[in-house]
């Protein structure tokens, strides 16, 4: 039959169409090249990223002393808008101020973190021996951690980036949870020490990455926030045994270039932080011995003394007795945590092996003051110990009992999306 | 010998018809319809003899008959007659037009199927007599209450406005405006068209579906249920439209000329107080509430100016009677050969303000070639249209105090009132489609089509300043082209007892590009150059491009048996390119089941029952989104992060990299839009198709439309886009029509049909938390997407009334304070009296309620023709029943600042009740515009108000001639037609239009206007 002739000739363009290639379109240079992280070196780079994004998110706009020291009063930050942070003025519409209300870098390092871990679980064993590989999952893991705890320290209740419960509403308590389930994980895989290229050990390395000092220090952290001292107390001193004394290194960002204007190149500059005289006073009486290596004094100001220029510290060594003193007062040891105090705070005036239950509290806020300064912590240390309205006059009690000691979201971050302002922010 | 033979044939032959001729004779005969047009190529037979012929051209036919012989005479389109031959006069046999409800064949997706066999719902509307006496810049206006279920609101009376098309109700979910509507799918002769463009490739707002002629289109099939839509698969989730154009008839040719021309009556305006008025007005409101020491502006108090007295009526100055052209003119015809048809028109809406219109060029050519002895018919379809829209460049306010002169006033000449300039958008599209249909065996068909589609529209807007001659332009191109490649194989086989079946099997692939380039001046150049052509560094270009592709296999099966029990199921699978390779493919099957219950023995005694038929379906179909990138992460042009950032950066000696420089983020799991929708339907007809009646309920869930979740924007996860809402839609349809023939030349048809549908959100992101609307900039829209709640209700502050005393504003009893207004107004007499909801003693947004529903409940249509001898009345109604809208413009125009003297119009304050002083009963508060809170507030509950209408929307009046009433007609056919548009409104609403409205229910009157048209035309058939 002749009609099978044209069948054939018209099946043909039904075959030929049928191809699920033409499903596929990637505009060129458009997309993200795939099977771009091919090599440890490359992979690197993506935690390095990390890291970038963290320092984005701590330095941009002096945001680690605004959520810390200088909201508190302690420090001062010579640019315009400190004045409206330390009276509390967070609403305003400074284009500072509201930067600093953005919660975006911080879900920057999450996303960054949570692609390494994505890239890590896709590498397979040329490409990563199992020091790299556990050290990267570490590091991806511990930036993930502090990214959270920073969030639920900073603005109370935050959504969650996570695939599973991706934009759910975590109250602070479980972000940090979640924080500390991560922090608990990197710290079996972070090394005491880094190596680096040569595989040599690197102390420059160590002190600007993640390694295990630093993630137990800020697991440590997380359990004290969540009221867990008991779970600190002991992970602190399992993991901080005398044997492990030469091993310990603090951490901190690295300062370098970025395109970004404000993040700060030397952010400790006294030209731009520093405190003023009245206040060192206040925090160092005149015979303490740490003063003159903390601080260069001139007429009436005091400048933070930055001994390596090239290094922003956020979990240093010396945090580390202060954090077992804490740990161990909190879980009712209190002589323990006196020996650690006195041990933290070697050369204060003050006779410490005299507190009680009751005055140690104070004390140990005081400490933390004086030798974290620079570090961040202080409201947070404030939030922690119950204190914001005694130490930042202008809220309340019932201020605070409203979200006053968090910060206001910015409407950039509300935009598109189901948030609304903290009840006591949201006041006009 | 050859010579013997040839002479015997020849003698038996004349023998045999001289024999033959005693009983019978040939005959002439003609068959007409009831105009009395000739039916051509009507077949006519004896009964019970191997005799017949056909009718030619002028429906003559020769037949050799006897007395006493019964003809059969049948044609197409017509009920067939039996007619016992007696005298000659029994040979002028007149056909009357079939009952169309029951053998009429319609047009489904990729096939065609008799209206008894269906079993989805689906209908039919016959566009060829609507478009006739009606001029419509698009289909979408002329079919306005025809089909129940689908809801049209024009939104805007602009020249070229793009209408709002819903099929059983609202499905589409934004966090900022109502722009998304659900739109249906478009097909016209089986082909998908480009009905709109992304908002990102869109350069021009006209109506993209306005450059389809009206007059090209024979009917439209509306496709609303799953089973018969869900064959469009992923894009049809709401609803399917498909067109069928006018093809060539047998006979001779058809040539028709239909010549409309229009006036367009400027509607109803807003209420302006004027001259006098105004001062009076203005000097009341300055005495009651400005402060010492404020004094009008000398416009009010100067009785030197030569404008003391004057009252400029600036909306008379923008509106103004304007015409409506529409020429339309075609070519058709078919044979043996094929078919073709060849068409043109021309509309010239001229708007009824200043500066705005609306053209439409367009040609198209269909032809069809049979081949094979008619086993191979190609048909070729090229259609081209041009369509241009003019508006203003600059915003006209017409709102000017009515205390200034106007521009044309010698004294004022050169005013910068508004800006002279234009703005021209031109959309061209050329559609091309090709298509063979094999019958390869009996019952066997095979039909492969390849179609493209190009689509360019341009659009150019220079504004001028009348003082510096300086201008400013833009200029914007923007392309969009398909290419579509279908081939379908359809078996049709019947078998046994009344047992038939048809198997459908197709594919189809489509690839969809768009491109977009727009160029504009930084600021305004010394030069009045109508194109871009700016000196150097002066202009800013950008251009983008897009693609998508769609590969597609379906199949559909239907079952009859006896015409009686049906039963129908189709399955398609769509692999889109929009989303990630993981979650590529989607499968949208439905299931169908219909009984033809009137066949059965039991209603065989049931003379009035004509049809009778139960339909029940289900199905799943699907629809995407514009973003043809979503699921990929993509970088933004030029940029290598969002903070600028280059890749290099420096940490710990260590160069870094960081992964957050795209702009998206890839989601693999973005998946379709699931709609899942059941049907049950009652289709009856009564004393022989004289009354029928079409009842249809459903329940169409949507579940997975695309919202970004709670992320913050400016985080790395930006895009993030997750299947998150879901939406339910639930409803009744009627269709009522009767047919009835009164006398010979008296007929009454009456189509009304209503539908009722309700909408609520089921599930919305981040556990269920309301959305209220903002927009780009932050503007808050007053609506709320909440869950448990139809969709985009108002979301506004709660009115009591006005407080006539203080004692009425509540006191807090814990602190003695008073309650707090908004924007911590201190609240006093004659303000409004928000109801504090949460019970704070301060109004604030948390004491907005959901407030009102901007959904229809009801929509219908009620459509009239009555029929005498050559005359004919259509009236076509419309209406809206059951929901709310907000007054806006009102609002707008009480809301007086500071410098509300000599800059604004006012409205009459007699006609609205205005709060003065205590013990006035009135509706507004006080309009204090020194107060330091104004008491005009938007989204204030007392603006809402009842958006029910009830529409005449046209009334036509047409005479029609043809040979049977004029013998010497020099044409077939010729009607005259006299037709009034957008008659009138009954409405509760005290705007001007309760029609126009957006999505949201938020007046838009102000934009534009509806006009009232009143058109004369006349239609002849050659």
């Amino acid at each position: 039959m002749k009609c099978w002739k044209f069948i054939l000739i018209a099946a043909f363009p039904l075959l030929f169409s049928c191809n699920k290639g033409m499903l596929t379109i990637e505009p060129e240079n458009r997309t993200v090249p795939e099977g771009y992280y091919n090599s440890a070196q490359r992979i690197q780079q993506a935690v390095i990223g990390g890291y970038v994004d963290l320092r984005r998110a701590l330095l941009a706009n002096y945001a680690w002393v605004m959520y810390g020291e200088a909201r508190a009063g302690d420090l001062n930050v010579v640019v315009p808008y400190q004045s409206m942070v330390v009276n509390q003025e967070l609403t305003a519409d400074n284009r500072y101020v509201s930067e600093l209300s953005d919660w975006g870098y911080f879900y920057d390092v999450i996303r960054d973190a949570n692609d390494i871990l994505d890239i890590i679980a896709g590498a397979d064993d040329e490409i990563l021996n199992t020091y790299r590989r556990n050290l990267f999952r570490g590091e991806a893991l511990a930036l993930k951690s502090m990214a959270y705890f920073y969030l639920a320290r900073i603005w109370g209740t935050i959504p969650s980036a996570e695939k599973n419960n991706f934009g759910k509403r975590l109250t602070g308590e479980e972000a940090v949870t979640l924080a500390a389930g991560w922090a608990s994980e990197a710290k079996q895989l972070l090394p005491w020490l880094l190596l680096n290229d040569d595989g040599i050990e690197s102390v420059a390395l160590t002190a600007v990455r993640f390694n295990k000092t630093a993630i137990t220090s800020l697991y440590a952290q997380e359990q004290l926030w969540l009221g867990k001292a008991q779970e600190a107390y002991s992970v602190l001193s399992n993991t901080f045994t005398a044997a492990m004394a030469d091993s310990l290194s603090g951490f901190g960002l690295s300062n370098g270039t970025d395109r970004r204007t404000e993040i700060p190149q030397n952010p400790l500059n006294g030209n731009v932080v520093r405190m003023s005289l009245d206040r060192l006073n206040a925090i160092y009486p005149a015979g303490d011995a740490r003063r003159s290596s903390m601080f260069s004094i001139s007429a009436n100001t005091a400048t933070l003394i930055v001994r390596d220029a090239t290094l922003l510290e956020l979990l240093p060594r010396r945090e580390i007795n202060l954090l077992l003193a804490e740990a161990a007062w909190r879980s009712n040891s209190l002589d323990q945590a006196k020996a650690y105090l006195t041990m933290a705070a070697a050369g204060a005036t003050e006779d410490y092996s005299a507190l009680t239950d009751e005055t140690f509290g104070a004390a140990l806020l005081l400490e933390r003051q004086r030798m974290l300064v620079g570090t961040g912590q202080r409201v947070f240390d404030l939030i922690r110990f119950g204190k914001v309205s005694t130490y930042i006059p202008e809220f309340t009690e019932d201020d605070v009992e409203k979200g006053a000691a968090y910060w206001p979201l910015s409407a950039v971050s509300m935009k598109g999306n189901s948030w609304s302002q903290n009840s006591f922010w949201a006041r006009p | 010998m050859k010579a013997l033979m040839k002479g015997v044939c020849f003698l038996f032959a004349a023998l045999v018809i001289s024999l033959s001729g005693n009983a019978q004779s040939v005959m002439t005969g003609k068959v007409s319809d009831p105009d009395g047009k000739p039916v051509v190529g009507a077949s006519v037979a004896v009964r019970g003899k191997n005799i017949g012929t056909s009718t030619d051209t002028t429906g003559t036919f020769r037949l050799r008959i006897s007395v006493g012989d019964t003809l059969m005479c049948s044609s197409v389109g017509f009920e067939s007659r039996q007619i016992v031959f007696r005298r000659s006069g029994d040979l002028r046999i007149t056909l009357t037009e079939e009952n169309k409800t029951l053998s009429d064949v319609v047009v489904t997706g990729y096939k065609s199927q008799i209206r008894q066999e269906i079993t989805g719902s689906v209908t039919s509307v016959k566009m060829d007599k609507i478009a006739e006496g009606q001029a419509a810049e698009s289909f979408g206006s002329l079919l306005q209450g025809k089909v129940a279920g689908v809801n049209i609101q024009l939104n805007s009376g602009e020249p070229g406005a793009t209408p709002a098309i819903i099929i059983r109700g609202l499905a589409a979910v934004t966090r900022d405006d109502a722009s998304a509507i659900s739109e249906p799918l478009y097909v016209i002769d089986g082909v998908p068209i480009i009905s709109k463009m992304s908002s990102d490739f869109a350069i021009t707002s006209t109506n993209v579906l306005a450059d389809l002629n009206p007059s090209d289109i024979e009917d439209l099939v509306v496709l609303k249920d799953a089973s018969a839509a869900a064959i469009y698969g992923s894009r049809a989730a709401n609803g399917v439209i498909l067109i069928t154009t006018k093809k060539g008839k047998r006979g001779k040719p058809q040539i028709n000329v239909n010549i409309r021309t229009g006036v367009n009556f400027v509607p109803q305006l807003q209420d302006v107080a004027g001259g006098i008025k105004e001062r009076e007005q203005v000097k009341r409101l300055y005495d009651l509430y400005a402060p010492y020491g404020v004094t009008m502006p000398a416009l009010y108090t100067d009785v030197t100016n030569p404008f003391y007295n004057n009252s400029s009526d600036w909306q008379g100055y923008m509106y103004r009677t304007s015409l409506t052209q529409d020429y339309n003119g075609s070519i058709r015809g078919a044979g043996d050969f094929g078919q073709y048809s060849i068409s043109m028109g021309y509309m010239d809406s001229k708007g009824i303000l200043f500066n705005t219109g609306f053209k439409r060029y367009s040609v198209m050519a269909n032809t069809s070639l049979n081949a094979l002895k008619n086993a191979l018919v190609i048909n070729n379809t090229l259609a081209i249209s041009r369509t241009d829209q003019n508006r203003n460049p600059d915003a006209l306010s017409t709102d000017n105090s009515t205390l200034l002169p106007l521009p044309n006033n010698p004294l004022v000449k050169g005013a910068e009132v508004f800006q002279p300039g234009n703005y021209s958008a031109l959309n061209d599209r050329i559609r091309f489609s090709t298509e063979a249909a094999l019958n390869v065996v009996k019952n066997l068909s095979y039909k492969a089509s390849l179609s493209l589609e190009y689509l360019r529209s341009m659009a150019d807007s220079l504004v001028e300043s009348r003082r510096t001659l300086r201008a400013s332009n833009k200029s914007g191109i923007g392309e969009s082209q398909n290419v579509l490649f279908q081939n379908t194989l359809t078996y049709t086989p019947k078998f046994g007892d009344g047992h038939s079946l048809s198997i459908l099997l197709g594919q189809s692939m489509e690839r969809s590009e768009g491109k977009i380039t727009t160029v504009n001046s930084v600021s305004p150049a010394p030069t009045l150059s109508q194109t871009v052509n700016w000196p150097k560094g002066n202009s800013i270009g950008s251009s983008n491009y897009t693609a998508s592709s769609l590969l597609s296999y379906f199949s559909r099966l239907d079952y009859s048996f006896q015409q009686k029990y049906l039963l129908g199921a189709s399955i398609r699978t769509d692999g889109s390119s929009k989303f990630g390779k993981a979650n590529r493919w989607g499968v949208f099957p439905s299931i169908s089941a219909g009984w033809n219950f009137y066949k059965e023995g039991l209603f065989s005694n049931i003379t009035w029952l004509t049809n009778g038929k139960i339909r029940g379906s289900y199905g799943l179909s699907g629809t995407t989104w514009d973003n043809n990138y979503l699921a990929l992460g993509v970088m933004d042009g030029g940029i290598l992060d969002r903070y600028n950032s280059l890749l290099q950066i420096s940490y710990g000696g260590i160069s870094g990299f960081t992964p957050t420089w795209l702009n998206g983020f890839k989601n693999d799991n973005l998946t379709w839009v699931k709609t899942s929708m059941a049907n049950v339907g009652l289709d009856l007809s009564f004393f022989g198709g004289k009354v029928e009646m079409i009842v249809d309920a459903y329940e169409k869930l949507t579940k997975g439309l695309l919202l970004s979740t709670s992320l913050p924007t400016t985080s790395g996860y930006n895009e993030v886009y997750r299947n998150a809402a879901d939406v339910l839609n639930r409803g009744v349809e009627f269709t009522v029509s009767t047919n009835l023939n009164f006398s010979k030349s008296f007929s009454w048809n009456t189509n009304l049909n209503f539908a009722y549908n309700k909408n609520r959100v089921v599930q919305l992101p981040d556990g269920n938390a309301d959305i209220v609307k903002v927009g780009e900039s932050g503007q808050d829209f007053g609506s709320i997407v909440r869950t448990g709640v139809p969709l985009n209700g108002f979301f506004f502050y709660e009115s009591q009334g006005i407080y006539q005393t203080e004692s009425q504003i509540p006191v807090d009893p814990k602190t003695g304070r008073r309650l707090v207004g908004l924007q911590n107004k201190k609240l006093q007499v004659g303000d409004r009296n928000f109801k504090d909801q949460n019970g704070d003693y301060r109004i604030d947004a948390a004491d907005r309620i959901y407030a009102g529903d901007p959904n229809s409940r009801w929509t219908g249509g009620w459509t009239n023709d009555f029929i005498y001898k050559g005359f004919s009345l259509n009236i076509v109604s419309t209406f809206v029943i059951g929901r709310s809208i907000v007054n806006t413009v009102l609002l707008d125009r009480l809301r007086l600042g500071k410098g509300f003297a000599g800059s604004s119009s006012l409205p009459n304050f007699d006609n609205y009740s205005i709060w003065e002083q205590s013990g006035d009963n009135a509706r507004f508060p006080t309009l204090n515009p020194w107060g330091d809170v104004s008491q005009i507030t938007k989204y204030d509950s007392e603006y809402i108000e009842d958006g029910s209408y009830f529409k005449i929307k046209s009334a036509t009046l047409s005479y029609t001639f043809n040979k049977r009433i004029i013998p010497r007609l020099p044409f077939e056919r010729a009607r005259v037609y006299c037709t009034a548009d957008n008659l009138v409104t009954f409405q509760k609403y005290s705007g001007p239009d309760a029609e126009l409205v957006t999505i949201d229910g938020f007046d838009l009157s102000k934009g534009y206007p509806m006009r009232r048209m009143l058109l004369f035309g006349i239609s002849l058939a050659l």
